[in-house]
């Protein structure tokens, strides 16, 4: 069984190391933040900008969910796949291929062109 | 105030040293304002810029130095005041009038920026006058009068500038929203001692242009939209929910439209330019946003203040009435090619080509590193990649004509078909001068250029060509025409590659069809 | 010289992150070397360019916007060389990782996933328009890539039957992956680049955009933003070292600097492959990735898989 400690230990590692540079930053920065519109240009921002946001592609979304919910039995089956042999292989690229097909689909029904 | 300089004066002094040898080392990095009118600034200074290994910054947040370009008192100038104002410290200013003057003005920003205690006032003069602001919005009514000491040493031309460019920026602001949205909280302060329930704008239900005609006191302003007092704003008339909800920086939330898909979701107004790195000088181009899709598009174009522009690829082509103009004609391609390039992402190209521009510039330049060019020529028309990013993109059907307000004209034969097609005719300029003894052509079918046939080598007294300027007026005009039905449609990097593969020269455009100029 | 399975070496946790730091730095030096070089400009000088750009930037004032999701948008920007720095937890150094986790492979690719949530905050936490799009695009070009990706992972793992990446580093003895699965290897070159949204796969950080998700954070903010994205590079580059080329394996010099040498030959490919080509658009690329990437490397794995269970690996 993994121990994940040592993958803790990196994160704060990692956090000092942010938090440092901030606090270098601050430190030695001329001045204290600035708050201003967002750049636009030089034009005059008109709106917040969080929205709603139209994401054309999401029909590639739910098709990503799909093969990721395949890749869940992937990993596994790859520890597995050298002793269980053809079967498993067989199997396994079965599902992809039955996967593939629906990104086929997806494909010819104009999902990968959004604009 | 004060509390920040005793601050700064107990810092010790091992990190002001810090402080000051960092900026001894940090690269300074311009960001280019380009007025109309100031090509011949702008070729300079990116000149300079290269020969020194700056990197230009792509927006306030990351530029220290804002290098304004060309003549002042165009419409650009605005825009400029807006930007300078969102650049944090250590930050400088410079004008650069003259071609000549280009690096000298860079060395005094430069100076400037390293003149670290001078900053750090400036920082804090700033924030006591944002804090100030908060105050005061937040206690409406009272009469703070809270010109600081600071605010009032301030260089008199800041106040005035951000009071007007207040103004412009509110009716601007306004002017966007086509109804419904009047409960955009801009509004105008006025000086000391009115009382806050006077400055409101009242627009139920409509923008208003006029109703700010009398909200311009002089006095106190803010550099920004902080109002914060967005509990002026709910007279009643949103009908959105933002009921007793105070929105911060005083601007709305984004309102919703209908698409080509049939969904109502929300739209954003945003405008491209004219402070905008790789981007043609003095072009707006306003447009309402639906995701990253552009739904509505409209252009405006700034004019030049003084009346004697002149335009800078003309000037050249006269000086030198020999076929060497033929270089010139590519100098002004391969400008458009760069910037087209760097739009792209492509910023090893792009920096290649502001290379080759600014060699095809000098005299006998066109004879210097020919084998890099000629590589990098034959790379960039080759390339797959961009010619699949191109394909299809912003095309213009030969055979258009377009309706002027006297009369209608046909599209020039230069700005047919795809953006592909139009950048190809940059690269034939370029390659008619690079690699002469070459004919193939990129992509687009041959233009018949009989007026720009290698010229007879006699001597002549008129340019072989007509005026430079006077075709990329043309260009410029059928450009800015058709721009808005182009882009509708488009997502932002198709919207920012259309205008590219366009390059509209509105230099040009102001000094020989002033009349289209001003839509 | 592969130490025994369970060890864990403490000592790395300073070590790896300052080699990341150092190879990171390589990165930024290497870009700025070479559009130097396309500008006409000496290149010496501008290996200097990231530390300039760094001092100058602990020097300006940090900017926010009225209305930015500040918490979000802070985590999002510190989450890029987070990631980066934890996805090194298993990448060894002549055969000794921090923690050579038994699911090595897959925690490098959660650690990677964690960019996705991250740069989307950094986009749409500093309230603009350009942060906004820019996020979205980071999210599209991840799904695109993500998938050719964690099939080459996976490719590399049935070689040599293990997720544990000491081990698919020992399977190698014989022939390197790089050679038995080259349609792997490149589709994780392609992804390293799109990971770490490093040109030509920049558009989320796009000039386009006025720097995209980069253009609002200023100061500290953005050193650690740009940082994080030559951090994850860096990661990335050296991650394909045990899974596609042998590890440490090599005559001569000791394991631990083969591993620094390739990681540092796949780092500079992909600086300098990236300056090659334009931009990739993402609803171009969309279409490439899901229809021309992924039934490659499935293919690929498909090879792989029937030479493992036929007893040729």
């Amino acid at each position: 069984m993994d121990s994940f400690w040592p993958a803790l230990a990196l994160f704060a590692v990692a956090s000092a190391g942010v938090l440092g540079l901030y606090g270098a930053a601050a430190l030695l920065s001329v001045g204290e933040p600035l708050v201003r519109e967002p750049y636009m240009g030089g034009s005059p921002v008109s709106e917040h900008a969080v929205s709603r946001f139209h994401v054309r592609w999401y029909a590639v979304t739910l098709l990503f969910i799909a093969f990721d919910m395949e890749m869940v039995f992937m990993y596994p089956w790859v520890l597995v796949v050298a002793e269980k042999g053809m079967h498993a292989v067989g199997e396994m690229f079965g599902f992809l291929a039955v996967l593939v097909a629906a990104v086929v689909y997806a494909w010819r029904e104009g999902a990968f062109r959004w604009t | 105030m004060d509390m920040r300089a005793d601050a700064a004066a107990d810092r010790t002094t091992g990190v002001s040293g810090i402080a000051r040898w960092l900026a001894h080392v940090s690269a300074q990095r311009p960001l280019l304002v380009t007025a109309v009118g100031g090509t011949e600034c702008r070729l300079a200074v990116e000149r300079v810029v290269r020969e020194r290994g700056l990197r230009r910054a792509l927006s306030p947040s990351e530029a220290d130095t804002l290098v304004e370009c060309g003549p002042a008192g165009s419409g650009v100038d605005e825009a400029a005041e807006r930007v300078w104002d969102q650049m944090g410290e250590p930050r400088a200013r410079v004008r650069v009038r003259s071609a000549e003057e280009a690096g000298a003005r860079i060395d005094e920003a430069r100076i400037a920026l390293l003149d670290l205690p001078a900053q750090r006032r400036a920082a804090a003069r700033r924030t006591d006058a944002d804090r100030v602001e908060d105050q005061e919005s937040a206690e409406p009514g009272t009469d703070d009068g809270a010109q600081t000491a600071d605010e009032a040493e301030d260089p008199g031309q800041d106040r005035q500038d951000r009071h007007d460019h207040r103004e412009h920026r509110d009716r601007q602001a306004r002017s966007r929203h086509h109804d419904g949205q009047s409960h955009h909280a801009h509004e105008d302060r006025q000086g000391h001692g009115r009382d806050d329930a006077e400055e409101h704008e009242r627009a139920p239900g409509r923008g208003e242009h006029g109703g700010h005609g009398n909200a311009h006191g002089h006095g106190q302003d803010h550099d920004r939209e902080e109002e914060g007092g967005g509990q002026e704003d709910h007279e009643g008339h949103d009908h959105h929910d933002h009921h007793g909800m105070e929105l911060p920086g005083g601007l709305v939330m984004a309102d919703r439209g209908d698409d080509r898909d049939g969904l109502r979701l929300d739209r954003l107004h945003i405008a491209i330019g004219p402070v905008q790195a790789d981007w043609p000088a003095g072009l707006v181009l306003g447009l309402t946003v639906q995701g990253d899709v552009v739904q509505e598009a409209e252009v405006a174009v700034q004019t030049p203040s003084v009346e004697d522009v002149s335009v800078f690829w003309d000037d050249i082509a006269r000086e030198t009435l020999d076929p060497g103009a033929l270089r010139f004609r590519a100098a002004a391609s391969a400008d458009s090619l760069q910037r087209f390039l760097a739009v792209a992402g492509w910023p090893d190209a792009a920096a290649t080509g502001l290379l080759l521009r600014d060699t095809l510039l000098v005299p006998e330049g066109q004879a210097t590193g020919r084998t890099r060019f000629t590589r990098w020529l034959r790379r960039v028309r080759r390339s797959k990649l961009l010619r699949w990013s191109l394909r299809g993109l912003g095309p213009i059907p030969g055979g258009d004509r377009l309706a002027g307000p006297t009369e209608s004209w046909p599209v020039p034969a230069r700005l047919h078909g795809d953006a592909a097609a139009r950048v190809g005719r940059w690269i034939d300029d370029i390659a008619a001068v690079l690699m002469p003894d070459t004919s193939d052509t990129f992509l687009a079918p041959p233009i018949s250029r009989e007026r720009s046939g290698p010229p007879a080598g006699g001597l002549s007294s008129a340019p072989p060509f007509p005026p430079l300027g006077r075709e990329r007026a043309e260009y410029a005009r059928a450009a800015v025409a058709l721009l808005p039905d182009m882009v509708a449609g488009q997502e932002l990097a198709a919207v920012r590659l259309v205008v590219a593969s366009l390059d509209p020269d509105l230099e040009s455009l102001a000094v020989y069809l002033p009349e289209a100029a001003h839509d | 010289m592969i130490d025994a399975d369970d060890a864990v070496h403490w000592w790395g946790l300073v070590l790896a992150p300052a080699l990341l730091a150092a190879y990171a730095y390589a990165a930024a030096a290497g870009s700025a070397a070479r559009t130097a070089r396309a500008s006409g400009a000496p290149a010496a000088a501008a290996l200097a360019a990231p530390a300039r750009e760094a001092a100058g930037l602990l020097l300006r004032r940090r900017r926010t916007v009225p209305g930015a999701d500040t918490l979000l948008w802070r985590v999002g920007i510190a989450s890029v060389p987070v990631a980066a720095v934890m996805a090194v937890l298993v990448v060894p150094v002549g055969g000794r990782a921090i923690a050579d986790l038994s699911i090595g492979v897959v925690w490098f690719n959660a650690m990677e996933v964690l960019l996705w949530g991250g740069m989307w905050l950094a986009g749409w936490g500093a309230n603009s328009v350009w942060g906004l799009v820019g996020g979205y695009r980071y999210l599209i070009q991840g799904l695109s890539h993500e998938l050719p990706h964690m099939f080459a992972l996976t490719t590399a793992a049935v070689g040599a039957g293990s997720l544990r990446v000491g081990d698919i580093a020992a399977a190698q003895q014989d022939v390197w992956f790089v050679l038995v699965m080259p349609a792997a290897f490149v589709v994780y070159l392609v992804s390293a680049l799109a990971m770490s949204f490093w040109p030509p796969f920049d558009q989320p950080v796009g000039r386009d955009l006025s720097g995209g998700a980069a253009a609002e954070p200023s100061g500290p903010d953005r050193l650690v933003l740009l940082a994080g994205r030559h951090a994850m590079l860096a990661a990335a580059a050296a991650m394909a070292v045990p899974l596609f080329l042998g590890g440490g394996a090599g005559p001569l010099l000791p394991g631990w600097a083969w591993s620094l040498l390739k990681a540092a030959a796949v780092l500079a490919l992909l600086v300098w492959a990236g300056g090659r080509v334009p931009a990739v658009r993402m609803d171009r690329f969309a279409e490439v990735g899901w229809v021309v990437l992924l039934p490659l490397v499935l293919l690929q794995a498909l090879a792989v898989s029937v030479f493992v269970v036929a007893g040729w690996m």
